[in-house]
């Protein structure tokens, strides 16, 4: 009896022991393998313009794949596509509809259609950093070539517009978010970590300070909530034309695989206060604007 | 209860206020203004100098940091291999997001086969107008403190005994340390590791006093300002068993963050004994005097002072300094005469004490607009006050028989004394405006106010007081423009002084001197350089006091009320190679130039015709003009630095009544320095020093050569060792031979220090505290590898 009870109470402090030992949240990535993340992403606009309020809703869907080509120690060349990237603004003044998968005819559709086609391929580290691009040079020529079969005129518009959108913080920005939410050390339930990221467009650069929180472990799923303090860089660009400051917060809650260390599901809310600049000449128009945006991303095999 | 309690809420405070920051910014070249891609990044935490992160410029030249934290401050070091690498202070900020900007990197404008075939530190680059040498890691180990750095720099001499500085034998030198004006005891302040570049400006601009000759401005390295530093040396300097000299140094800053004070303090003792002997011929009289001159001579300087930098955009310089100089002499002069053939001896003692000290303190204040550009605002005030300037001088006459040398008679003790007194007051004020960022518009105003109040005593003459007073108001405006090769800049000074002798008023005089300079780069190996400046020439107080005073029983000097202020044109064209052939590296600067001066203020001697005595007064002479070449030399072969200058000039002075034939005289002076390691951490060193014939009116000087040869060793915990050799084959030092010609007057006279054997034992030591000093430490050597890997820099 003695010897039962001292061993049920073994039993239960090594039980109780290995449910706090600390977990460690690290990319394991299977080579060769292909995963989809599929973003979709609400965003209800507010602006204010001459006193008139406009109300603007954009509807975004993303899909992108990316599979390892190979690794060495921790760090993984991951070859990223980026399938659709599809977006839909509805307002009462426009309605404009992009799909990457199309040809299109305009030519910023044209080469976002060819940003769909080729792979980039970038090193990340097994703790989610990104740490620089393998092929963005000939990524970035591939799809300029596009610009060959855009008239004249529109030409030297068009290659602004590319080189916007393949500048490499902008494509950085659509790839360091898919991993950057795991710890650098390993975590127990209710422990909080940090990371951040920028989130590069054509005009707007937001840094985000993100907050997690490691809820609870099931079934090899861990479950994190947290905030993200967003905020815009101001433009450094004395000659632009338009410029945004944003402010504003946001809360996911998301479910990280403990395998693979992929972020399977995040839905998120945010907030957004700010103005959009707008350069008239010698005037500076100011217009205050809101946004409230739900995203849902997932990421399956 | 309460403090436990507010132990609690501070702590509290603390970690409230501890929250994440952002650092970002992005890169670009300097010239093409295009983005610096793989550049690293570091952010450094200050004062420890430990690296927090570091990270990558991107393609368009982003970088971000990400592990900043409010309330600490950090320093970015940002390094590429073709960019000089940068050292940037960070402003703290309280956002989580801190936005640097647009940080411009200058690149090391050289190729890749020109860093395989070169490895030398060896750098001068030829600006509009200045000359800018980048100071070896060598010249840093062989030098004492930053006056010894300026030795061994082509084009200055700083005399050994009395360091007394002279660019291409020019004396009226302004010392500037990151372009704040100091004094020698502040460059003696600086550790030689501190300094980064030397710039030589021999065309100054209109922003310096118009009487400035040139401009020697010391650039620091900002890593060295932080944390706990001190150096000390002593040198004993025996020249034979009658003269030595003593010299002692000691300095002590701390740098914080934002602010750093210092204290420094040095001294020369001298203790000298001069020979000198005269033969004068004048019409039926000849002298032959024989002196012998015992001198005490103490010298000292403290600076004290703070530099404060609250953030980018401002700095904030106080200096107070306190200089002294005190000597005694003994002067015993044996004076043989013949008059019409009548012979007489007669011995000349003279006992005098000078005694000068005073403060000056000086605040500057700089500001600039935005951090990027030059877009910039200084301003400096200095207030200069004697505390104790007197010379008492007490001289008799003891007369001989010729025949046996028996005494015959002796005068009676007189006394002459003078009592100075020297307020002074100055401001300036520069405002530069870039745009386009190509031109640049330099403007600024300045005012001194001098005032000398000199009290005469002589029971001879009657002595006349002086009372000088100065307002001097100047301005300037110059514009520059820079061009992918080179620049041209032009401009001009206007200043206009009024001034009051003795309360009448000697005369206002409005002055326009206008300046310009060009550079013409035609590829990164020669570089052309024109310049001009037209400069006063001011009579100095000791020029226009005319107390009169005894030289010996023929001969009284006096200063001259009347002098007016003489002009000067300067025209310099300098050509500048650089050659790199394997191990060696050639940076060569012929030079021709012209100077055309106007009214030239030199000593004139002439007989009095009712008194029979000689009277040396400077006096304004005709014109004249100098006129000749330089060739400067700065040089590293393999391990062995060598620098030199020759300069060669001709001299013409018009003729001056019948004081001055129109004469025309050659004169030269080479300096050189040569430096390299040896093995077991010693070190070579040697310098020469050779001048030509120098004319000053009726006076020719001919100075004796000065050469120097010994070593030094470093030993672990930076002690340092050095002994020097001075002039080992030669018996006279400091030896000086004049001779005045004129028609009633031939006079020869020599001066020097009887020398045996005279060496220099000098003994130095510099530390620096604390883990945040060992930590700088390194910090700095990580630096001089830096620039051994980027070598050659061609600025």
């Amino acid at each position: 009896m003695k010897t039962f009870i001292a061993s049920l109470v073994f039993a239960l402090l090594s039980i109780s022991l290995l449910a706090q030992s600390p977990v460690t949240l690290k990319l394991n990535l299977e080579k060769g393998r292909v995963y989809k993340v599929k973003s979709t992403s609400k965003q209800a606009i507010q602006q204010t313009a001459n006193g008139q309020q406009y109300a603007i809703d954009v509807l975004s869907n993303t899909v992108f794949s990316f599979r390892v080509l190979k690794q060495e120690n921790d760090v993984m060349d991951i070859s990223f596509k980026l399938d659709t990237i599809a977006s839909k603004i509805s307002s009462p003044m426009f309605s404009r509809e992009t799909n990457s998968t199309k040809p299109g005819t305009e030519p910023l559709e044209k080469i976002m259609n060819k940003m769909s086609t080729y792979n980039i391929v970038a090193k990340i580290s097994t703790a989610g950093k990104f740490l620089q691009f393998v092929n963005l040079g000939k990524y970035t020529d591939s799809i300029l070539f596009v610009l060959d079969s855009v008239p004249a005129s529109k030409r030297d518009d068009a290659r602004k517009q590319a080189i916007a959108l393949l500048k490499e913080s902008a494509i950085k920005s659509m790839i360091e978010p898919i991993f950057s939410y795991l710890p650098e050390k390993p975590v127990n339930i209710g422990d909080t970590w940090e990371t951040s990221y920028f989130n590069v467009s054509a005009t707007l650069s937001i840094l985000l300070l993100n907050t997690h929180k490691l809820e609870g472990i099931e079934n090899n799923l861990a479950r994190v909530s947290g905030t993200s303090e967003a905020e815009s860089m101001p433009s450094t660009d004395p000659a632009a034309k338009m410029t945004q400051e944003l402010k504003g917060t946001s809360t996911f809650d998301s479910t990280i695989d403990l395998i693979t260390g992929l972020s399977i599901r995040n839905k998120s809310k945010s907030h957004f206060e700010g103005v959009t600049k707008m350069m008239n000449g010698t005037t500076e128009m100011v217009m205050p604007m809101k946004i409230d945006g739900d995203t849902e991303t997932v990421i399956s095999k | 209860m309460i403090r436990k309690l507010l132990v609690v809420l501070m702590c509290l405070t603390a970690l409230s206020a501890n929250a994440r920051q952002v650092i970002t910014g992005s890169l670009t070249d300097k010239e093409t203004q295009k983005p610096v891609e793989n550049a690293s990044v570091e952010l450094v935490l200050l004062p420890d100098s430990s690296t927090v992160e570091l990270a990558n410029s991107s393609s368009e030249g982003l970088f971000i940091l990400y592990k900043a934290d409010t309330t600490r401050t950090y320093c970015l070091r940002v390094k590429h291999l073709v960019y000089k690498t940068l050292v940037m202070p960070l402003a703290k900020k309280k956002s989580s997001i801190n936005n640097v900007g647009t940080i411009t990197l200058e690149p090391n404008t050289f190729n890749l086969k020109e860093i395989v075939v070169n490895g030398s530190k060896v750098t001068v680059t030829e600006l509009g107008d200045r000359t800018v040498y980048g100071i070896p890691d060598g010249f840093k180990k062989s030098s004492s403190d930053g006056l010894d750095v300026l030795r061994k720099v082509p084009a200055v001499q700083v005399d050994y005994l009395n360091e007394d500085i002279t660019v291409n034998g020019k004396t009226n030198i302004r010392i500037e340390v990151d372009g704040v004006t100091r004094d020698k005891g502040y460059l003696k302040r600086l550790h030689p590791t501190q300094i980064s570049k030397m710039e030589i400006i021999t065309s100054p601009s209109g922003k310096y006093d118009a009487d400035v000759d040139a401009v020697i401005n010391v650039i620091t390295n900002p890593a060295m300002r932080y944390g706990l530093k001190g150096s000390a040396y002593a040198g004993y300097f025996p020249f034979s068993t009658r003269s030595q000299m003593g010299m002692m140094n000691g300095s002590l800053d701390y740098g914080f963050e934002k602010i750093s004070y210092y204290i420094s303090a040095n001294g020369i003792l001298q203790d000298i004994g001069i020979n000198s002997t005269m033969k004068r011929v004048a019409g039926t009289t000849n002298i032959n005097q024989h002196s012998d001159i015992g001198m005490k001579v103490g010298m000292g300087n403290v600076n004290v002072g703070l530099i404060y930098d609250p953030d980018e955009l401002n700095d904030i310089n106080l200096n107070i300094a306190y200089n002294n100089m005190s000597n005694r002499s003994e002067v015993d002069a044996w004076n043989y005469n013949l008059t019409n053939n009548i012979r007489s001896i007669f011995r000349n003692q003279n006992n005098s004490n000078n005694k000068n000290d005073g403060l000056n303190t000086s605040l500057f204040y700089k500001h600039k607009f935005k951090k990027d550009t030059q877009h910039g605002l200084e301003a400096e005030l200095k207030y200069y006050n004697s505390l104790n300037n007197n010379t008492t001088n007490n001289f008799r006459n003891v007369y001989y028989n010729p025949l046996d040398t028996s005494e015959v008679s002796s005068g009676p003790w007189l006394e002459e004394l003078t009592n100075t007194r020297v307020r002074t007051l100055s401001g300036q004020t520069n405002y530069t405006l870039p745009f386009d960022s190509v031109y640049f518009f330099n403007t600024g105003i300045s005012g001194n106010y001098n005032h000398y109040r000199t009290d005469n005593t002589s029971p001879l003459t009657q002595a006349a007081d002086m009372d000088y007073r100065d307002l001097r108001l100047g301005g300037y405006a110059e514009l520059s423009r820079n061009f992918k090769k080179g620049s041209i800049k032009a401009g001009s000074r206007f200043e206009t002084s009024h001034i009051t002798i003795n309360s009448a008023e000697s005369g206002n005089y409005f002055s326009p001197l206008p300046y310009a300079n060009a550079t013409w780069k035609l590829n990164d190996n020669h570089n052309f350089k024109v310049a001009y400046s037209r400069r006063v020439i001011r009579p100095s107080s000791a020029q226009l006091n005319p107390f009169v005073s005894v030289v010996d029983s023929q001969t009284i000097s006096r200063g001259n009320i009347n002098l007016k202020p003489a002009y000067r044109d300067n025209f310099q064209f300098t050509y500048n190679l650089k050659l790199g052939i394997k191990k060696v590296t050639l940076n060569i600067s012929p030079q021709l130039f012209y100077e055309y001066k106007t009214g030239l203020i030199q000593n004139i001697i002439s007989r009095n015709s009712q008194t029979g005595v000689f009277e040396n007064v400077p006096t304004n002479i005709s014109n004249g003009y100098e006129t000749g070449s330089a060739l400067s030399v700065n040089s590293q072969i393999g391990k062995v630095l060598f620098n030199s200058n020759f300069r060669y000039m001709f001299y013409h002075i018009d003729k001056y009544l019948d004081q001055i034939n129109a004469t025309n005289r050659q004169s030269w002076n080479w300096n050189s320095f040569v430096m390299f390691p040896l093995p077991h951490d010693f070190q070579f060193m040697s310098v020469f020093n050779f001048s030509g014939p120098v004319l000053d009116g009726q006076t020719e000087t001919k100075s004796s050569p000065f050469y120097m040869l010994g070593g030094g060793k470093q030993f672990k915990g930076n002690h340092t060792l050095r002994l020097f050799f001075f002039n080992p084959f030669l018996g006279k030092f400091f030896d000086s031979k004049s001779t005045i010609r004129n028609n009633t007057v031939y006079q020869q006279s020599d001066y020097y220090l009887k020398s045996n054997l005279s060496f220099m034992l000098m003994y130095a030591y510099s530390f620096k505290l604390g883990k945040t000093i060992e930590k700088e430490k390194h910090n700095v050597e990580q630096q001089l590898q830096d620039n051994i890997i980027k070598m050659p820099i061609s600025l």
